[in-house]
């Protein structure tokens, strides 16, 4: 299945697992960009109208099995890639998304999906002009989410019955999908950032780096606007 | 799960295809009730009967917003939760699984509206595949004769006729059916259907389907089956 390469806007990704601090980068981000007259659309994972609270339904009753768990968030992805992030970038805006398909990736490859499979299933989607990685331990991660709440079931990866300590699963499914998200990180060339630095470190490093790609683009420097020339 | 070879199961997967209204729902509640008056357990599945996933197809469908990209992607959700939940339980459990509308549906529906053919079978490749594959052959006109004379129920969640990529205006689907007929065929050659006459009546083809299943119960099972009870009279 052939993607389509997004143009003219720019679509920058954030990416790493639960507790990794990648949605507070991607809201800074946004801010930053706003602040400087772009045109931004933020958009999240499992969202979309057509299946998000099916997928959550299914997430509660616990009824999602590996190859259902990852074509039904295909299903989402897809239908957020063409209604939302495509004609956001045709209209040159700059796109945020808070996780792409690497999460995809990572977490299907943790369930033990051949990662060939998952790879073509999700070929119908173009690659980020850049793309985050939250780098982040099992042990930092779980403490920032046990800050509020305690781990999901399918955020543990309680399904794959790794261990039945909900904490202990965590740390073991942690480390598969981060196994997965190193790897591509070399393959992808994802921009790794260490997300056990303070905040605001990460956040120049952030800037730093979308600076770089709006430049290269064209969008005209201290502005973010102007697009594509 | 890796794609099983069908023998890797104890249970035994039976799949029907063919155009709607060609009479595999009704072929399959038969069948269904034949093996278990028989003592052999047989669970019936079919497309778009997912727990989770049925009602997001329904409510898209009626708001129009599938893609062809994200047609087939529901399908291919709605076929992997039953998969998952119902067919590779119940053939490990060696129930006989009867499903109507298998992968094959989905090649020719999704090609139909322009999705790549290899990139939907790759999609599919975890399938297991099918002990036996009957398909219920008609032609498209006989088809669109039967869907406008039978009353159907609107709801679409369960069976009745897939309305096309495009209008639903009689001559475009008239030439949807001709296609998807052909697409049929051309899997039947390639993947060994066994056809059936869909023109036959039906204890006809009743008997025809049970003939060649009881020859693969008989094998698998080592155990006797008759193919006559219900149809001697």
């Amino acid at each position: 299945m052939p993607a389509t390469p997004h143009k003219p806007g720019l679509l920058i990704a954030v990416e790493g697992t639960d507790g990794s601090g990648k949605t507070t980068q991607a809201h800074h981000l946004c801010d930053w960009l706003r602040e400087r007259g772009a045109s931004v659309v933020f958009t999240e994972w499992c969202s979309s109208k057509l299946v998000s609270k099916t997928i959550k339904k299914g997430k509660r009753l616990g009824l999602l099995r590996p190859y259902t768990f990852s074509t039904m968030h295909a299903t989402d992805f897809a239908h957020r890639l063409e209604s939302e992030i495509r004609p956001a970038l045709a209209k040159g805006s700059i796109v945020i998304a808070d996780r792409y398909l690497y999460t995809a990736l990572a977490r299907d490859a943790a369930r033990g999906l051949p990662a060939d499979w998952v790879r073509s299933l999700y070929s119908f989607a173009h690659p980020p002009h850049l793309t985050f990685y939250f780098r982040v331990s099992g042990e930092i991660a779980l403490s920032r989410i046990l800050t509020s709440r305690q781990p999901k079931y399918y955020e543990a990866g309680m399904d794959l019955g790794l261990h039945e300590d909900l904490y202990e699963s965590f740390r073991r499914f942690h480390a598969r999908v981060t196994d997965a998200y190193d790897r591509m990180a070399r393959s992808d060339r994802l921009v790794a950032i260490r997300a056990d630095l303070p905040v605001g470190e990460q956040r120049v490093l952030v800037r730093r780096a979308v600076e770089r790609l709006l430049k290269e683009n064209g969008f005209a420097p201290g502005t973010a606007k102007g697009g594509p020339r | 799960m890796k794609a099983a070879a069908p023998t890797d199961w104890p249970g035994l997967l039976v799949a029907i295809e063919g155009l709607d209204g060609a009479g595999k729902t009704t072929q399959i509640e038969l069948l269904q009730r034949w093996l278990e008056f028989q003592c052999y357990s047989a669970v019936a599945t079919r497309r778009r009967e997912s727990k989770l996933l049925a009602k997001s197809i329904e409510r898209a469908r009626e708001t129009k917003s599938l893609t062809p990209l994200t047609y087939c992607l529901i399908h291919l959700a709605d076929f992997s939760e039953r998969l998952e939940t119902v067919i590779v339980p119940s053939l490990a459990a060696g129930r006989i699984v009867l499903v109507d509308q298998y992968i094959y549906t989905s090649f020719v529906r999704d090609g139909l509206r322009g999705i790549d053919a290899a990139w939907v079978r790759r999609l599919y490749s975890f399938a297991p595949k099918p002990d036996a594959v009957f398909f219920l052959r008609l032609t498209a006109k006989e088809a669109i004769r039967r869907a406008t004379m039978i009353p159907r129920t609107p709801d679409l969640s369960g069976a009745g006729l897939d309305p096309g990529p495009a209008s639903r205006s009689k001559r475009s689907h008239e030439k949807y059916m001709e296609r998807q007929a052909e697409a049929y065929d051309t899997l039947a050659r390639e993947f060994d259907f066994i056809g059936i006459d869909g023109q036959q009546p039906i204890p006809l083809q009743q008997r025809s389907i049970r003939k060649v299943l009881a020859r693969v119960i008989r094998k698998k099972y080592r155990a006797p089956i008759a193919v006559t009870p219900g149809l001697d009279a």
